[in-house]
């Protein structure tokens, strides 16, 4: 179905290496705005009405911490299939919060970003969904740890 | 003569031909030839015609292979007494394999001829070849058992790694929180309590516009749907908007708060403030703006577009 030059760029080593990079530095990116200001996140994700209040900080300073660590990750290589597999999580629940507050039709800020931003809507939908179709690609096409063992051997 | 002799000690400690009679190991070393090779020079390349069998006199040669991604495996690495190229000798087919010397080598060369009438006048030689071969493969297998192995752990990923990026992760953000300036207690602390009415008690206040109804949801939410009348005074804007907007001029006049969410308790936030701020009279809606929309009380809604 899908010709094979597409296939094959799509299905690259090399796509997965740009991908990660690019994933990488918007999970950094997304986490430096949130990190210092842990109270205002809080109210970010409380306009969401997902999360308990009893873990709402909790929540609120341990996410970005795990987006910059896993974006990291993902950037240096170091462990970064696992890192990968929480990025796709964490975008899957992201786009489960966002759609629902759609569903339910309140105008909330995204608190992506920063704690301010852009308000939820077909576009954030759309950018989740891109991320996370590109964690899966670098799930299934990274070649890492192969190639770093070539190295060793 | 010595040079003879010593042909014999090395030929008998090599395990394919260490086991010929004397008489044909004598001969086979009178009559080899012998190949001195400087350090680091090819003996023979893969793809070669094989010429000859090769025994290491004195030296050490090492074989391997170059892959088409130009890495190199190396394969073995031989000293005195050891042997390498019979395999393309017995089949004919080019050489599968490059060898080069590490040092200094002196190589007893076996040539073609000699070796096929060895093959033909001693058949267990074939037997030693075969079982030698044998072994090889046994230890290819035991290496690409390992490599799979490898391969599938590192294409698994093992759970130690989710808990190092987690654990990593969870470390540095309390550590971090606790150095921020800005950080927060974990554990929120639940607001003090504040005395609630139902519904219909706070229906019959606001009928007699006795009570002000407060609601402390952020703007957002409150813009969408609220009590009709209601004041808008989210407790995290409530500086602001108390300064702004809030009649503070009665201070016993009934205050009827609503407004939380399984994420805040945003009405016992603003009530408290309330207090704080010298009223006496504050409530809490039981049940907020659910249970007054479900009594059929009037709420104002924003108009959709």
């Amino acid at each position: 179905m899908i010709p094979g030059p597409i296939k094959r760029a799509m299905t690259s080593e090399y796509l997965s290496f740009v991908l990660r990079l690019l994933l990488g530095a918007f999970f950094i990116y997304a986490s430096l705005g949130k990190i210092t200001h842990p109270a205002q996140f809080a109210q970010a994700i409380a306009n969401y009405r997902i999360v308990p209040y009893m873990v709402l900080n909790l929540g609120a300073v341990l996410l970005p911490w795990i987006e910059l660590i896993t974006g990291l990750f993902l950037i240096i290589g170091f462990k970064s299939r696992a890192s990968v597999v929480v990025i796709g999580l964490l975008l899957v629940i992201f786009e489960v919060m966002i759609l629902i507050n759609m569903y339910r039709g309140v105008p909330i800020s995204c608190g992506c970003f920063d704690t301010a931003g852009e308000t939820i809507g077909w576009k954030k939908v759309f950018e989740d969904a891109l991320m996370l179709a590109f964690a899966v690609q670098i799930y299934y096409f990274d070649n890492l740890e192969i190639m770093k063992k070539f190295k060793t051997t | 003569m010595s040079a003879e002799l010593q042909n014999t000690q090395t030929l008998l400690e090599n395990s394919i031909l260490g086991d010929l009679p004397g008489e044909a190991l004598a001969e086979l070393a009178r009559t080899l030839q012998i190949r001195l090779v400087q350090p680091h020079e090819i003996i023979f390349r893969a793809g070669g015609e094989p010429d000859a069998f090769y025994i290491v006199g004195s030296g050490q040669v090492r074989i391997f292979v170059r892959h088409k991604s130009k890495t190199e495996r190396e394969l073995a690495v031989l000293g005195p007494g050891e042997h390498f190229g019979e395999i393309s000798l017995m089949t004919g087919e080019p050489r599968t394999a490059n060898v080069e010397s590490l040092v200094e080598t002196s190589l007893l060369v076996v040539s073609r001829e000699q070796f096929e009438r060895l093959l033909h006048d001693y058949p267990e030689l074939s037997r030693k070849i075969v079982r030698e071969m044998r072994d090889w493969l046994l230890e290819d297998e035991k290496i690409i058992e390992e490599e799979a192995e490898v391969l599938i752990k590192s294409s698994q990923g093992s759970w130690f790694d989710f808990v190092t990026v987690i654990g990593v992760s969870i470390l540095l953000a309390i550590a971090f929180n606790f150095l921020n300036p800005n950080g927060i207690s974990l554990i929120p602390e639940q607001p003090d309590p504040v005395p609630a009415v139902s519904a219909r008690e706070a229906m019959d206040a606001y009928r007699q516009k006795k009570a002000l109804i407060v609601d402390a949801m952020p703007n957002s939410f409150y813009r969408l749907r609220h009590i009709k009348g209601a004041l808008n005074l989210p407790p995290a804007q409530f500086d602001i908007m108390y300064m702004a907007s809030f009649p503070q001029d009665d201070k016993d006049r009934e205050i009827v708060v609503y407004g939380n969410t399984i994420s805040a308790p945003y009405d016992l936030e603003t009530a408290n403030k309330l207090l704080l701020h010298g009223f006496s009279d504050v409530k809490i809606l039981k049940g907020g703006l659910q249970d007054w929309e479900a009594d059929g009380y009037p709420v104002e809604k924003k108009v959709a577009k």
